[in-house]
């Protein structure tokens, strides 16, 4: 008697527990892989902390709708905390958001540029030059790269600006933030799974405490080495042809303060801008047109507080607009509104308050 | 380059690829040279003494095997002189010399100690026992002297247990060196779980519980009685995750080639006698010291007091071999009262379950043995962690006379959450490893390619999460690796 009819033994295997099967494991392989990449995605969502203020604000600038700006505002924290963009768009209707870092170097200024015109298309980008002087292996590096977003332009400055531990933390933020676990906040989970707010200060950091200035100085603490300031020469030239590509104007300034570049420094400075023909407002030489008050004006010998910073982004709005910039982008007016509130209301609060002095003479976090 | 490193996975699995590329009879050389790469990294100059030390045992197994001037004894003899020579040398002079130095100054004699300033080996007292053990079995002829010499010094230096065990056996090594192993992708399979089980248990439980250990036994006189009981717990699962891990990682290695090496661990925290904890612990170097130590003086077989003595000259010795200082011969000799006492107090033991006519199997009283058991350990680890006899004295004094309060939470080293996080991993580990041991539990989940890769995915997220690494994380070696 015949048996019932079988397919052949080689289209029948059975793979019964235990038994090896290539498909199997390849599609376990790749289930592994994907649910690690899930589970990385998100566990660094919510690990990794979230800036609010000290510049590198990338979470919340995202939340700027997109091609609304008409100034990028760039650089150190002497773009961040002497620049106000909603005193600015109060003055004179121009969209603004500070972009910048802690003792940023022009290098990761350029990537954070190429990153920040992704979304932006702004008229004028207006950059702070003190970076420049800034030494490229400072202690601010991590914290301008690590709250980028995490794609190619974040890798590119990763592997061009540090080396070592902090690139590996950079190029796998778990490495550096896993251990956060035990300290999230429930504002942490919010934003790391729904994103932050946008900011309400426009990338402004604001400072209430006043250091009485006093004389001017000159810093000593600026990087001199022929080598990195090649470096920074090199990438002032990358912006500049990146904004000429992309037809924005680029106006480099260097913020009003009490101890500023020395006079040696700010000559090879202006050599630079000059030969690469751009051109630069040093407005520390102006102090007569920004009328700061020495005593009260200054949150330290180098950075504003909100006085100085809201008297310097006027004179700054008038020298922007003197030059043809009027508001060009479709912005969003309740925003705005509640940007000029915001900042009107925190103004309101210090003025009634009595001065806060500084404790230390020495910068914030970063210069 | 330790297991819970990027190199070793990467080390392990191009030897793997290779050892399986290989033809056969250049598979040991292939392993040998790995083994001796592993452990230059550590220390090139000390692979040359490993060298030295399988060269006299190699030698001296077949002197032994072939009675050479009729006088096995003599090259038994000069195995264990060289080998434990060059033990003495680097671990136990500045002791010794230490030790005579206070005892000649008890006695009123002024003497200066010379003292040696030498980095101990890794891994020395694993590998000479080993080669010690390979010695006394050519000698009792319970294995043939192995004439090549390419398979004894891999025997010896078998990078998967080369710095911190199993104790490998030659009985069951040699025999696989010499068989062919085929790739087999169980090997593979089989292998990698343990492996990946044995990290977890290392960079998640062992150090960040170590954070809380160093933080307390650093001072503990500045640490109350609850901080230090809450420490010695953790201490205790500190060093069982370490070294098991150890364990549990080498076999893992070892399965990917298609080697065996023997169960050095047996779920130690469930045991139910302080007698039942040594056949769970450290089982590679319990059997060795009762094959090699316990039986030839005398072991049970003579009369109570001699058998108690036996067991304080292994359990003393064992102490020694963990370290060259009094808290581990303390340690040591500790241990060995809780067996002897355990021996006196039998016929108590006994009368009181007849009395009280309770089952000692009975699940309540193996419970509560379990739990008298675990204190007892732990109380033996104060003096093993404990970095002075001193330290150890002010940990007892605390635990035994308080006062007592509850933990100083914010100043142990680690955040609440994540102790409570430890110690729901210590429990769950504990109740896995009975699975694993009892229930073939391994076996299951390799079956199973669902389950097989949801359980890699648990335990790679839990060492992503969990794990102790990163920026500012000081790596922490294997505890044993000191030893």
């Amino acid at each position: 008697m015949m048996n019932e009819a079988q397919p052949p033994e080689n289209n029948r295997r059975a793979h019964g527990p235990g038994q090896f099967s290539l498909r199997r494991e390849l599609v376990g392989i790749l289930c592994l892989l994907a649910a690690l990449g899930l589970f990385c995605g998100l566990s660094l969502r919510v690990l990794t902390p979230k800036r609010q203020q000290y510049g590198s604000v990338w979470g919340m600038f995202s939340r700027e709708p997109a091609d609304s700006l008409d100034v990028l505002v760039m650089g150190s924290s002497l773009a961040y905390c002497d620049v106000v963009p909603a005193v600015l768009y109060e003055g004179t209707g121009l969209t603004s958001f500070v972009m910048a870092g802690p003792q940023q170097t022009m290098p990761i200024t350029y990537y954070y540029l190429r990153e920040a015109l992704k979304t932006q298309h702004p008229q004028v980008v207006a950059l702070e030059l003190t970076g420049m002087f800034f030494a490229p292996d400072n202690r601010h590096v991590k914290t301008n790269l690590t709250f980028m977003p995490y794609d190619f332009n974040r890798w590119a400055a990763s592997f061009s600006e540090t080396r070592g531990e902090e690139l590996l933390g950079l190029m796998f933020p778990l490495y550096a933030y896993h251990d956060r676990w035990d300290k999230l906040t429930r504002q942490d989970l919010t934003e790391g799974l729904w994103g932050q707010q946008a900011d309400v200060l426009a990338g402004y950091t604001y400072l209430d405490q006043v250091t009485p200035a006093g004389a001017p100085a000159y810093r000593d603490d600026l990087d001199q080495d022929p080598a990195h300031y090649a470096r920074a020469e090199e990438y002032l030239e990358k912006l500049r042809d990146l904004c000429r590509e992309e037809n924005i104007a680029l106006r480099c300034f260097l913020s009003p303060a009490a101890e500023t570049i020395p006079p040696e420094l700010l000559e090879q400075l202006e050599g630079t801008v000059e030969r690469l023909g751009l051109s630069t407002v040093n407005y520390s030489a102006r102090m007569e047109d920004l009328a700061l008050d020495w005593e009260t004006d200054f949150f330290d010998l180098r950075h504003l507080n909100y006085r100085g910073a809201e008297k310097f982004t006027r004179l700054l709005g008038e020298d922007l607009t003197g030059e043809g910039l009027a508001p060009d982008k479709a912005s969003d007016a309740d925003l705005w509104s509640r940007r000029v509130a915001e900042f009107s209301r925190r103004k309101a609060d210090s003025d009634a308050a009595p001065l806060k002095l500084k404790q230390s003479p020495e910068g914030g976090e970063g210069q | 380059m330790n297991f819970n490193s990027v190199q070793y996975l990467a080390f392990l699995a191009l030897n793997v690829l290779v050892y399986y590329l290989l033809p056969r009879k250049a598979r040991n050389v292939q392993l040998l040279v790995a083994s001796y790469f592993f452990y230059a990294c550590w220390n090139p100059k000390y692979a040359l003494l490993m060298l030295t030390s399988t060269a006299i045992t190699y030698a001296c197994g077949l002197l032994v095997s072939s009675s050479a001037l009729g006088k096995r004894r003599l090259w038994l003899a000069l195995s264990f002189a060289a080998n434990l020579g060059i033990l003495f040398f680097f671990k136990y002079f500045n002791f010794v010399s230490g030790l005579i130095a206070r005892g000649l100054a008890l006695a009123g004699w002024q003497f200066t100690a010379p003292a040696l300033d030498l980095l101990l080996p890794v891994g020395i007292s694993f590998y000479t026992f080993q080669a010690l053990g390979y010695t006394v079995d050519v000698y009792r002829g319970d294995v043939a002297a192995e004439r090549n010499f390419v398979d004894y010094a891999l025997f010896v230096s078998f990078f998967p247990q080369l710095v911190a065990g199993p104790i490998e056996r030659s009985g069951n090594i040699l025999h696989q060196l010499k068989e062919d192993h085929p790739f087999r992708w169980e090997n593979l399979r089989d292998g990698f779980l343990p492996l990946l089980w044995g990290l977890m248990k290392k960079v998640v439980l062992a150090d960040n519980l170590a954070v809380v250990v160093n933080t307390v036994y650093a001072d503990p006189a500045a640490h109350g009685a609850g901080d230090l009981a809450l420490a010695t717990v953790a201490f205790a699962f500190q060093i069982y995750c370490d070294f098991s891990a150890y364990s549990d990682m080498a076999r893992g290695s070892a399965r990917m080639l298609g080697f065996e090496l023997m169960e050095n661990f047996r779920c130690p925290y469930l045991a139910v006698s302080v007698q039942d904890f040594w056949r769970r612990w450290h089982i590679s170097l319990s059997s060795w010291f009762k094959d090699y130590l316990y039986f030839p003086l005398g072991g049970s077989r003579c009369g109570k007091p001699r058998r108690l003595l036996n067991l304080m000259i292994v359990f003393l010795v064992s102490g020694l071999w963990h370290g060259a200082a009094l808290t581990f011969v303390a340690w040591g000799l500790l241990n060995g009262g809780y067996q002897a006492a355990s021996i006196l107090l039998d016929p108590l033991r006994k009368k009181w379950y007849g009395l009280t006519r309770l089952r000692e199997d009975h699940p309540l009283v193996r419970g509560v043995k379990r739990v008298f058991t675990f204190g007892l350990v732990c109380l033996a680890w104060v003096l093993f962690r404990a970095n002075s006899l001193g330290d150890a004295g002010t940990v007892f004094r605390a635990l035994f006379t308080g006062p007592w309060a509850l933990p100083d939470w914010a100043g142990l080293g680690l955040s609440l959450p994540a102790l409570g996080v430890m110690a729901l991993l210590c429990v769950a580990m504990t109740v896995l490893d009975w699975f694993i041991a009892e229930k073939d539990l391994a076996g299951r989940i390799n079956r199973t390619v669902a389950l097989r890769y949801g359980v890699y995915f648990l335990l790679i997220v839990l060492v992503l999460l969990l794990g102790s690494y990163g920026t500012g994380y000081d790596p922490q070696d294997f505890v044993y690796f000191q030893f």
